[in-house]
């Protein structure tokens, strides 16, 4: 799913900017990132073939640059949990919501 | 119906740490009033069980349905249509000049002892006690009288507008000489446009109703500014097919918009705004329609009927045509939609590149320099009757401030949060600094709310929802829980509504500041299969372009879905 916004993203940055550099993408999951990168195929994860073949191909494509990034500097975390004070203010500074100074 | 109600009414502590405890219930006339002790004596049931919670809060709410009803009659009879004195920025004297009939009504109309004025006092009363959170509470019977939490269910219904009416109402307040003339010019300006012109109904052909909107604006202190009487035609008379056909018409994305601000930020280009005055009436209609003329303001025979030729508000139509017209002049300048987004639209102007956006009437022009900006704002002005806002500073409700010597673009809506928490009646709420305490996580359990809290806890998601897509995603993932839950809320989700409505009171001035640092990044996480009733991920993505987010997502995965 994000893969593929960052897919529209980038056309739009294309149409915005002209540049065609790669999305970077930041992956807190070492075992999705090794799926990304190659093309394996086990019995446990064959139900989401598809969609992994769907960003397999951007990454191969060099339209996304998967790469990893420990959970601790994961942004994202504030969309999927309540996290605690601390982590909270962290991804929220890091995504550039920071105090409004007239 | 007193004994049995009033001193009966308790709630859960959680719901409401927002009306000052301090305040006790004002004096009534006919019964005891509650001693703001808990488990007041001679209650029936003592500690109401959560179960019948949701009763009482219905009960509570029929009783003052009386002074609720007075105040929907009473608007008529007070300026400004203040009655409910709910309105932000409406003067104390107005709100205080309709209370004791209020009160008389819930005296005499059901003998209780409710006072429905006070219990609305209660609401904007001195600082507010920020108690334990803790559940335990939640079983305890509330010490504060029941008036405070009627009060504020009242109050964050009355955070509707009162402003806008049709014509026929209009006539009946007060100020109606006032809307008289704005309708008179209207309807002048409808003749001086050309947008209709008068004929008689050929045979066969069927006529659509029209009406006229009648509005009190105001300012951004809530202080009136002007009337405003808009003629608008009855769309949900017309008939598909033979009045109108396609209706839809394309808006700007949100991440399209702070895109480009990001992108304007980092390579200091110029921007400046547009605002297309009443753009609609520039949309070219294909179909044969034919219109009643505006009531009580006829010219000659008021049987004869006006013939479209331009799109009026209100029919199916307006929004398409007008887009469709306004997208053939941008390409006769030289300007086409990028498929990214069909609302923006990108070309050069003496060599240099310009992007525009539109949004309905609103158009942002976005140029390399700023002679290339001007040029084609110009073109758009010689096309249309549009008002030059200069440089943005309230885009589509958002704050755009922008500092040249740093080169940072800040965009914040700190007066929509304090519209909604004025509107919700938390104008005193005492803050938190997590819109979500850490490892919440909602479920289906708990005591269903009444009708009325039901409906205030959608309208409170859907406003909590609307800041979460435009910058603030830091309540994105509080917002998609509650919404989850907007079919059968319970009290638990309506006070953790609340909570993230005081966390918005600390944060309101937060805004996002691109043009800090440079590149684009996307983050994506998901929390495998937290959610113990579905068993389901929810997968979270955020892009970050020049410094701040430009997009981001908080969605339960479907099954067996990456």
């Amino acid at each position: 799913m994000a893969s593929r916004e960052a897919v529209w993203l980038r056309r739009l940055l294309i149409d915005l900017t002209g540049n065609e550099e790669p999305v970077a993408m930041r992956v807190d999951n070492r075992s999705a990132l090794a799926l990304m990168h190659i093309d394996v195929s086990s019995q446990p994860a064959k139900h989401s073939d598809a969609a992994f073949h769907f960003v397999r191909e951007k990454v191969a494509a060099k339209m996304i640059d998967a790469k990893y990034v420990p959970t601790g500097d994961m942004v994202a975390d504030m969309l999927t949990k309540a996290l605690p004070i601390a982590a909270f203010t962290a991804c929220r500074e890091a995504a550039g919501l920071t105090e409004l100074t007239l | 119906m007193d004994d049995t109600i009033a001193p009966v009414v308790h709630f859960p502590d959680d719901l409401d740490a927002v009306a000052p405890r301090a305040s006790a219930p004002a004096p009534s006339v006919t019964a005891p009033a509650p001693p703001p002790g808990p488990s007041p004596p001679g209650a029936a049931t003592p500690a109401a069980p959560l179960s019948s919670v949701d009763d009482a809060v219905a009960a509570a709410l029929r009783l003052v349905g009386g002074a609720s009803a007075a105040l929907d009659g009473g608007a008529a009879s007070v300026p400004d249509g203040s009655a409910a004195g709910e309105d932000a920025g409406e003067s104390t004297s107005d709100s205080s000049a309709s209370e004791p009939s209020d009160t008389d009504t819930v005296a005499s109309g059901s003998g209780a002892d409710l006072p429905a004025a006070g219990a609305r006092d209660c609401v904007g009363g001195p600082g507010p006690v920020a108690g334990s959170r803790h559940p335990a509470r939640l079983l305890r019977p509330n010490p504060r009288p029941a008036q405070a939490r009627v009060a504020w269910a009242l109050a964050a219904h009355g955070g509707r507008s009162r402003d806008k009416m049709r014509i026929d109402q209009a006539r009946r307040e007060p100020d109606w000489p006032e809307f008289d003339a704005a309708d008179q010019s209207e309807v002048n300006s409808l003749w001086a446009y050309g947008t209709c012109y008068l004929t008689e109904l050929p045979v066969g052909k069927t006529v659509t109703d029209t009406d006229i909107l009648c509005e009190r604006q105001r300012g951004p202190d809530g202080e009136l500014t002007s009337h405003k009487g808009r003629f608008v035609g009855r769309g949900d008379k017309q008939t598909y097919m033979v009045d109108y056909t396609d209706v839809w018409a394309p808006v700007a994305r949100f991440t399209t918009l702070r895109a480009l601000l990001a992108h304007c930020a980092v390579d200091g280009l110029h921007v400046y705004e547009l605002d297309i005055e009443a753009a609609f009436l520039n949309g070219e209609v294909d179909e044969e329609i034919y219109i009643l003329q505006p009531r009580g303001y006829e010219r000659g025979d008021p049987s004869r009927v006006c013939r479209l030729v331009t799109a009026l508000y209100g029919l199916n139509q307006a929004a398409r045509a007008w887009h469709t017209t306004l997208d053939s002049m941008l390409g006769a300048a030289g300007f086409t939609p990028r498929s990214a987004d069909l609302c923006l639209y990108k070309g050069e102007r003496n060599g240099k590149t310009v992007h525009i956006l539109i949004y309905v009437d609103d158009v942002l022009i976005v140029g390399e320099t700023e002679a290339a900006a001007v040029s084609a704002r110009t073109a758009i002005m010689t096309a249309f009757n549009a008002r030059e806002m200069g440089e943005p500073t309230f885009f589509l409700g958002l704050h755009i401030e922008r500092d040249a010597a740093s080169g940072t673009i800040k965009v914040s809506q700190r007066q929509y949060v304090h519209t909604l928490l004025e509107s919700f009646g938390l104008g005193q709420a005492s803050p938190v600094h997590l819109p979500m305490s850490a490892g919440t996580r909602l479920t289906k359990d708990g005591a269903p709310l009444s009708e009325e809290l039901h409906q205030t806890y959608q309208e409170l998601v859907g406003a909590l929802l609307y800041l979460a897509a435009a910058i603030r995603f830091d309540i994105f993932f509080a917002g998609g829980q509650l919404s989850r839950h907007v079919a059968s809320p319970t009290t638990e989700h309506l006070a953790a509504a609340k909570r993230v409505l005081r966390y918005l009171k600390v944060t309101s001035t937060l805004a996002l500041t691109y043009g800090t640092a440079t590149g684009l990044n996307g983050y994506s996480d998901a929390d495998n299969a937290a959610d113990t009733e579905t068993r389901r991920s929810t997968t979270g993505y955020l892009f970050n372009m020049h410094g701040a987010a430009i997009s981001w997502t908080s969605k339960r995965q479907a099954p067996d879905s990456l």
